[in-house]
């Protein structure tokens, strides 16, 4: 009879029954973990009970088949050294086995000429991906000693979430942002799946969201597809891709010009809409300070933002300060918005303007502005409603104005940071452990009031006084090539890689083409968008190096050089991510859980983890004693832990310090070996953080007033053209490529969706998520509407052809869904691979990104996200319809 | 004592963990399950709503595999768990047939990553956890889980160890494992304030697990 695992513990021969403590790598959450290991086999992965880092003790089916991976037979077990000349996106690498030496004799000479030369022709891609995560807080400081490089989008990057972390980052100080579960009362999605199988934090969220469903959350979901977010809505309202913000602004219209519902006091003191505009759509600025200025009605006299003598903040009328007609910007912010009704929203997004008052209308009376909720003997406001966009509402070219309009709509009701609302995830605010008063982490304010993240795992300023502006002005000629000194707000570029590359190189200056990319866990060729392009580009590098588990299309087509990575069970002990507050840390007004990792298992074969080939490298490159300075101010290591000049530590010895530095001596490496992680109570003070620093967020958005007519010169004179009028201080929608090509010809419109099953294009290859995949009707078929299909002669199964109107195509079954938009087609996930060395993952799904185009013109002009939809049309194989 | 299980149909996101932690913990090879997700559509657009039934053994009072079984391999403990006795098994399928929740499958070893061998959590599973290949398998409650947890005084559904995995798995806490038997056990409690139903009652086999609907 089959037993089960616990039934080993009698057996004589069982010599070895342990659990071990360790992180998720299997996603960007990196939940806790325990994996059981018995006579030295790991046999089971589970989430810790206790731990607030992941679903106290749940752990989703992702998490769970990271096993799957660890003894996949297609790893990647040697180093290897190509024999096919020829690259390409089809190609097979034909490699041969070498040794780690030749190996580093192949890399260490070619990174040494860089270094000497011009250290922006080392391209290098990383990503979020499984197994890479836990290993960024090495690479960057790495990078960052090395020399100026070339940081390229894996895939991830410019897809999913340029315009939402840009906008995040500076509303919540936080990587991400989304209801708070424990008290919202009233939630809008648009295209968002945190809390329902993906997303940041992503077994926290789903575990605090169902919480929040059983206590009775309203929750509205805009949404192409009835995903499932949609599915565990109140309402699912259907909407064409990239609307989302013409309905949002529509939104903000109804709540501030029909309902004249806001908060006044949080709106004067926690953003800038009591600032001053001038006629030139600047900050009015003190003469003395040069501080941005607000108009005092009582002393009818206008006066710095942070002037000690203020007794109440305009947000209304016309002033006269030196000498020029000014409003607050929250009065040119309402007017502004008078131009998006519901009946325009109605016409771009297919939803009814009724539904759209009708939301705006719950959402403003659910927010209760004015009340307030005692927790743990501290008064807070209370505004119970939230708002999260993510991939689906903001991968497009009108990225970063439909996710400030997200969050503007929660912070003119004043929900951010504070029981109920949109807050941070993760909190912006860690007092740190009791015993030791770390990590401290705050936002603070830029000398315009602004608010700045507050970072710990970090090389920039942790404080107000360290301050210096995270990018500098906008300049030409580009130095770089993806062109982030003219797009100075783009946090991730697709101009290394773009089809238009080589025209906006050579016209906004870029003087040198990459001479080597290294990438660890990435592969952009399949998981980026049009895939000829980006196998161009890449082919046009003279020397790549790949970390691989196992092969990619991006290795096998291209890859000279190939090292065997480490899976995250097999990872030196280290603090991992811990300290990345800012990115990955328990959400809302739970427990801070502060994880150690740990291997289950040594490397078989001849893997390495790459943090520890990282210190090699530095040592033949001489850069040992820079790096660990550089590794000290990321973990900001002090005193008696701080590595010294000549020391030579590994990893497990630098994180024992880190954990010693911040816990105290009897909290070093072995001890979070041993226990796993350490845990600690949060105060409202900390979950709710916005009474208690004074930050600003920019619901006017002045930065793109004061660099626009600077970057738009800079690029016009140079014959570069976008849609410049994006770069508006007012929020605003502007319609994508996709809206504007007539529907005569190519009638649908093709987007990408999030499944619980995978993340990324790496997941396709573990056999338990393919299993379930193709007992899922939506996630390896290709959607379509019912009646739309229909019309179309279709029927379930067919094997359709889906081609976009800058004439690539993807084939694969159909089937016929009432959960979608009549006018849409839907993709799951990042599928559809071709590289043999991936047997499971082979040709399961559809290919989606080789729909998309990768230029300017489908690119957003401000933060760079890309089009992450495109029109198509759609016919069964062996002809068109 | 009457074990059983209430799965929160609102709770769930469809996110499998509970189908996945199971085949891993039970060594499970492609295509045998004792936990599945079914998945589809209900409604019309746009009123629709995706349709996931998380499904296992319902262990039910009145189990037709059992009464089917010919060779008793079959049988109900007295804690309500039904088990397969593989050695009485002679794999005649008509547990198989007889089950109306589609929940026996019969045992046949494969590889994970076909024509590639058996890795070694693979080869681990054959040894220390061998199936009869071609005898009928399916849920079992992690009935070895509930004993042992009973042996050492602690309390399935409360106690981790003691607690089936797919209800330790579950990151969206959709699972609760109890007593039937207990008025005051969560489970009865939630069955009774949130109306939690059985699957296709018209079965008339009196299930042990429940769904919270609505």
């Amino acid at each position: 009879m089959a037993k089960s695992p616990s039934s080993t513990k009698a057996k004589p021969e069982i010599w070895e029954d342990i659990w071990i403590h360790t992180c998720c790598g299997g996603c960007y959450g990196t939940c806790g973990v325990r994996v059981h290991r018995v006579n030295g086999v790991p046999i089971a992965i589970e989430g810790v009970e206790g731990s607030t880092l992941g679903a106290e003790g749940g752990l989703c089916a992702k998490g769970v088949s990271q096993l799957q991976v660890l003894f996949d037979p297609n790893r990647r077990n040697y180093p290897l050294r190509r024999t096919n000349p020829k690259k390409g996106m089809y190609e097979e690498g034909n490699f041969e086995r070498i040794t780690w030496e030749e190996a580093m004799d192949e890399i260490i000479p070619r990174l040494k000429k860089i270094r000497e030369e011009d250290t922006r022709k080392l391209v290098w891609m990383s990503s979020p991906s499984p197994n890479a995560v836990l290993r960024h807080n090495f690479l960057m400081p790495f990078f960052a000693t090395y020399g100026k490089t070339s940081l390229m989008g894996g895939g991830a990057a410019v897809h999913c979430g340029n315009g939402a972390h840009h906008v995040t980052g500076q509303y919540f100080g936080s990587w991400d942002a989304g209801p708070d579960w424990k008290y919202c009362n009233y939630a809008m999605f648009f295209g968002a799946s945190g809390g329902f199988g993906s997303g940041h934090a992503g077994t926290m969220n789903i575990r605090m969201a169902a919480e929040a469903r059983e206590r009775g959350m309203k929750m509205v979901v805009f949404d192409p597809m009835c995903n499932n977010t949609g599915d565990k809505a109140t309402e699912w309202i259907p909407i064409l891709p990239g609307t989302d913000g013409a309905v949002l602004v529509a939104m903000i219209n109804v709540i501030l010009n029909d309902l004249d519902i806001y908060d006044a006091p949080y709106i004067k003191t926690k953003t800038n809409g009591s600032y001053l505009i001038g006629p030139d759509q600047l900050y009015v600025r003190d003469p003395e300070t040069n501080k941005p200025m607000i108009w005092d009605p009582e002393a009818k006299a206008a006066k710095a933002f942070n002037d000690p003598t203020i007794k109440d903040y305009a947000l209304e009328g016309e002033f006269e300060v030196n000498g020029v007609k000014c409003h607050p910007s929250f009065e040119l912010i309402k007017e502004h918005v008078k131009t998006y009704t519901p009946e325009f929203a109605e016409e771009v997004s297919t939803v009814p303007a009724k539904t759209i008052r009708r939301i705006a209308k719950e959402f403003a009376e659910a927010a209760q502005v004015g009340s307030t909720i005692m927790l743990d003997g501290v008064e807070l406001p209370f505004r119970p409603v939230g708002t999260a966009i993510f991939r689906g509402g903001q991968g497009h070219t009108n990225s970063l104005h439909s996710v400030y309009a997200t969050h503007i709509i929660g912070q003119i009701l004043g929900a951010g940071d504070v029981p109920g609302s949109t807050i941070a995830l993760c909190p912006s605010r860690c007092l740190g452990d009791p015993n030791t008063g770390r990590p401290e982490v705050a936002c603070f304010a830029d000398p315009d009031g602004m608010l700045v993240p507050g970072l710990w795992s970090t090389l920039q300023a942790r404080t107000a006084e360290d301050y210096v502006p995270r990018h500098a002005a906008p300049t030409v000629p580009c130095v770089g090539t993806g062109l982030q000194e003219l797009f100075t707000q783009g946090m991730a570029s697709v101009f290394h890689s773009s089809k238009d590359r080589h025209e906006l190189w050579d016209k906004l200056g870029v003087k040198f083409n990459p001479e080597m990319m290294l990438s660890w866990g990435t592969n952009n060729i399949h998981g980026l968008g049009n895939p000829e392009s980006v196998a161009e580009a890449v082919a046009e590098i003279p020397f790549t190096v790949c970390w691989d588990l196992y092969p990619t299309e991006l290795s096998e087509g291209f890859a000279d050089i190939v090292l065997p990575g480490c899976h995250h069970l097999e990872h030196t002990a280290s603090c991992g991510d811990a300290y990345d507050l800012y990115f990955n840390a328990p959400i809302a007004y739970e427990d801070w859980t502060i994880h150690g990792t740990q291997p289950v298992i040594e490397p078989q074969f001849e893997r390495r983890f790459i943090a520890d080939v990282l210190f090699d490298i530095a040592d033949e490159l001489g850069m040992r004693d820079d790096y660990n300075e550089t590794l000290n101010m990321r973990f900001d290591i002090k005193d008696k832990y701080a590595i010294k000049k000549g020391e030579k530590l590994n990893i497990t010895e630098i994180s024992d310090r880190v954990f010693k530095c911040n816990h105290g001596d009897d909290k070093g490496m072995d001890w979070f070996k041993e226990n796993g992680f350490i845990r600690w109570p949060k105060k409202p003070e900390e979950a709710y953080w916005r009474p208690f620093l004074d930050v600003r967020v920019p619901i006017y958005l002045h930065d793109l007033a004061k660099e626009g007519p600077t970057i738009i010169e800079l690029a016009e004179s140079r014959d570069v053209h976008a849609d410049w009028q994006q770069y508006t201080p007012f929020v605003s929608w502007f319609p994508t490529p996709v809206q504007k090509v007539p529907d005569d010809e190519f009638d649908l419109i093709c987007y990408s969706y999030r499944t619980t099953l995978h993340t990324g294009g790496q997941t396709h290859q573990i056999p338990y998520l393919v299993e379930a995949s193709h007992m899922n009707p939506h996630i390896y078929n290709i959607v379509i509407n019912r009646d739309t299909g229909k019309a179309k002669g279709f029927a379930d199964g067919d094997i359709v052809t889906i081609e976009s109107n800058y004439g690539r195509t993807t084939s694969g079954p159909i089937i016929l869904s009432d959960c979608v938009h009549p006018k849409c087609i839907g993709i799951a996930s990042t599928a559809g691979h071709w590289v043999k060395g991936q047997p499971i993952a082979y040709k399961q799904g559809v290919h989606f990104n080789t729909l998309m185009e990768l230029d300017l013109e489908h690119s957003d002009p401000v933060c760079l996200s890309i089009e992450t939809s495109a029109k198509v049309k759609v016919y069964k194989n062996g002809g068109a319809a | 004592m009457r074990w059983g299980m209430v799965i929160d149909k609102l709770r769930c996101v469809q996110c499998y963990s509970c189908q996945v932690s199971c085949k891993q913990a039970y060594f499970l090879p492609p295509g045998i399950f004792f936990n599945r997700v079914a998945t589809g559509e209900t409604g019309q657009y746009p009123m629709v709503r995706k349709h996931t039934f998380p499904l296992l053994c319902n262990h039910c009072t009145d189990a037709p595999c059992v009464n089917v079984c010919p060779t008793g391999a079959s049988y109900q403990r007295e804690d309500g768990i039904v088990v397969i006795d593989s050695d009485k098994c002679v794999g005649c399928k008509y547990c198989i047939m007889a089950c109306p929740y589609q929940q026996r499958t019969s045992f046949k070893y494969k590889e994970q990553y076909p024509g590639q061998g058996f890795n070694n959590y693979e080869k681990f599973g054959m040894e220390h956890h061998p199936y009869q290949e071609g005898t009928a398998v399916k849920c079992t409650f992690c009935m070895e889980r509930v004993d042992d947890g009973l042996a050492e005084g602690l309390t399935p559904g409360e106690d981790r160890t003691a607690t089936p995995v797919c209800v330790n798995a579950c990151p969206a806490k959709a699972r609760t494992f109890g007593d039937m038997d207990d008025p005051d056990s969560k489970i009865v409690r939630l069955i009774r304030e949130r109306n939690a139903e059985q699957l296709r009652p018209d079965f008339d086999t009196d299930p042990s697990v429940y769904y919270i609907i609505s």
